[in-house]
């Protein structure tokens, strides 16, 4: 990548992945960079008062204080393996402390915009795509065609 | 004429006899109609300009170019996320083109509640029939339903209840379903293609990325705008007018007017509207394509009166994938194979008319300190949006949300999936309540928006209302508010054309006292 981040550091791509991981399911290699600088691009386009607490918010949930408190475990969100990782995230989506679950759900939503605004995310999931140019191999209300089948024969 | 910032020359200051905050439905509809009258006319957009050729169906990048806060905004508790355009056109560009008329009932409540008699349904009539005429509004043919509208069409025949095709406001359409992503065929009749059109044959003025940041009230016939160039250079450019029309919606509206020192009324911020919506995902054993298609076609109103004419509707969205991505629920490989199911889901949205107890739900507030609902701490002012469910609409909502499930099962679902922050798996109609055992606070039952309204109330009781029936803002007789945040209740449908018609119907009132 030579685009620059503008928020994120290079020291925040192990929890990116990690949260991504966890959160959608995916794979760290299949994230990829771009995830890393759309997180960036949407953090960035935030209220200057939001970006604070959004950056905020991750150190907090990479804090061993915190998980010492969540999980009792003095180990931060990155080095902690799958299941812990897990039960320390649910930790905050069901925590009776609403300000524990706003966490959660910002980190969800900066996720999943990271991910599936991307339209690498389309090919896994088998969307047809665009419909611009391609009108007729995508399902839109032109007629005559099957719409799946031409996408996958204009792919090979 | 349309000014971008490359575009500004030297000149600073600039005049006319009306300066337009906003260039959504609010704002274009009163430009157009002044115009056409021979005043001169400004209109400050804070969003950038954007024409067909923008609309290259790239989600990542016209969400945060079209989108407030980059489609990030939210009530400050994350609890219920707010689609608003920031862009050319409003919430229009981007909206997924339904254009109910308000509703009669919801006019009459206006009147008997609010003293405006003057919005009964003979009197909005003649508007809503030019603004049907002008947008091309037409009801959508049966044969042009998507797979996921037809979920709510069979599955209501199946139920015995309501559902009709909806009105929209489109020409040639070829329901590529990216609505939400700005219309790539110039399809879609948005401002843009009508009243700011309209308004620029008669010489309107509209400065893009040109956000108003002040408003002086000098006397009834002298008015200053501050503007800010939106492009990096905070270039303050100064508008001068005999009236200011405030048209930049309920969440920007009433912040503009408070950092101006003009809401002098405690209604002005309060009283937010949201219609807020909860969704529910049915997985079909048929293709539904739900990303494709024209959104909204269908709607199902049987639980729109489950007290004194507050209730719910169901639609189905335009479900472009980063808000399929941003709102499944569960979480890790569960969440991943769910997404990857996405061709055959079909997505039912319940939308709530709030506001039933009629007592302030929500607000939007300059704030100071500590804010508990998020943990943000400032000395300096941020703006603040909250909103805390009424119990009697909350109640509503449950009961529309259980209705949709019931739909997906009659259309033919083979499990069902209410957004929660929990996956859990409806798997036949008998299993539903057991879903409704599950905690519904903020955060774990997800809600969301596109319909915020209400925040600069009209009505005839200045100690309940922040505007008159002209929209003019109480106590300032130059200045006027014309956009969502004047209706004084939630319309109970999606309300592009309430605005444009209330806003119609004003200038016919008032003429802005000119």
């Amino acid at each position: 990548m030579t685009a620059e981040l503008n928020i994120l550091q290079e020291t925040d791509y192990p929890l990116l992945w990690s949260l991504g991981e966890l959160i959608l399911g995916i794979d760290q290699e299949e994230l990829g960079e771009e995830f890393i600088f759309e997180a960036d691009a949407f953090i960035s386009n935030l209220d200057d008062f939001l970006i604070d607490d959004l950056t905020r918010l991750l150190k907090l949930f990479n804090s061993r204080f915190v998980a010492m408190l969540r999980v009792m475990k003095f180990t931060k969100f990155v080095d902690m393996d799958r299941e812990l990782k897990k039960e320390y995230y649910q930790s905050w989506t069901n925590s009776k402390i609403g300000l524990l679950r706003t966490g959660s759900s910002t980190l969800r939503a900066l996720c999943g915009w990271s991910y599936y605004s991307l339209e690498k995310s389309w090919d896994d999931l088998e969307i047809p795509g665009k419909t611009l140019g391609r009108e007729d191999k995508t399902p839109t209300l032109l007629e005559g065609r099957e719409p799946w089948e031409s996408w996958k024969e204009g792919r090979q | 004429m349309i000014i971008q910032p490359y575009k500004l020359g030297k000149k600073n200051e600039f005049s006319a006899d009306i300066v337009i905050v906003g260039s959504g439905a609010g704002g274009s509809i009163a430009a157009a109609k002044l115009a056409e009258q021979g005043f001169s006319v400004i209109i400050l957009e804070e969003g950038p300009y954007v024409d067909k050729s923008d609309f290259t169906q790239e989600e990542n990048t016209l969400v945060r170019k079209m989108y407030r806060r980059g489609g990030a905004l939210a009530t400050d508790d994350m609890s219920i996320r707010i689609l608003q355009g920031k862009v050319f056109g409003g919430s229009t560009t981007i909206n997924w083109m339904n254009s109910f008329r308000t509703p009669d009932h919801v006019l009459e409540e206006w009147a008997v509640d609010y003293g405006l008699h003057e919005y009964l349904p003979e009197y909005m009539q003649p508007h809503f029939e030019q603004i049907e005429q002008r947008m091309h509004i037409h009801e959508v043919p049966d044969s042009d339903h998507n797979q996921q509208n037809r979920i709510i069409l069979d599955g209501a025949a199946e139920l015995g209840i309501h559902a009709d095709s909806c009105k929209n406001n489109s020409k040639n359409c070829i329901g590529c379903g990216k609505c939400g992503l700005g219309c790539a065929y110039d399809a879609k009749q948005d401002m843009r293609l009508t009243y700011l059109k309209d308004a620029q044959e008669y010489d309107t003025t509209i400065y893009t990325s040109c956000k108003a940041t002040e408003i002086k009230y000098i006397s009834r016939d002298e008015q200053i705008v501050h503007a800010v160039v939106q492009d990096g250079t905070d270039r303050t450019l100064i508008f001068q007018a005999t009236r200011v029309i405030v048209a930049a919606g309920a969440i920007m509206s009433p912040l503009l007017l408070q950092q101006s020192g003009l809401a002098n009324s405690k209604i002005v911020g309060n009283y937010l509207h949201l219609h807020p919506v909860l969704g529910s995902v049915g997985l079909y054993d048929r293709k539904i394509y739900p990303t494709y298609g024209i959104p909204m076609s269908a709607v199902s109103h049987e639980l729109e009166d489950l007290t004194n004419g507050y209730g719910v509707w169901q639609e189905v969205p335009d479900l472009e994938v980063f808000l399929a991505g941003v709102n499944m629920p569960g979480t890790g490989f569960e969440r991943k194979e769910l997404m990857k199911q996405i061709n055959n889901m079909g997505v039912i949205l319940t939308l709530t008319r709030d506001g039933c107890s009629k007592k302030s739900a929500g607000s939007v507030k300059w704030m100071r300190g500590l804010n508990t609902k998020n943990g943000h701490f400032s000395l300096k002012k941020y703006p603040s949006i909250r909103y805390h469910w009424d119990p009697i609409d909350k109640e509503h909502a449950l009961k529309g949300l259980q209705q949709a499930i019931e739909l997906h099962f009659a259309a033919g679902a083979t499990e069902v999936l209410p957004m929660h922050s929990k996956m859990f798996s409806i798997k036949s109609k008998e299993n539903i309540d057991s879903f409704f055992n599950l905690p519904m606070g903020p955060n774990q039952l997800s809600t969301f928006s596109a319909h915020p309204t209400g925040t600069v109330r009209m009505g005839m009781d200045r100690s309940k209302s922040a505007v008159d029936e002209t929209m003019m803002l109480y106590p300032y007789p130059g200045i006027y508010v014309m956009d969502g945040s004047t209706l004084p209740t939630a319309p109970g449908v999606n309300p592009m054309v309430t605005i444009l018609g209330s806003v119609s119907r004003a200038i016919e009132l008032g003429n802005l006292n000119l």
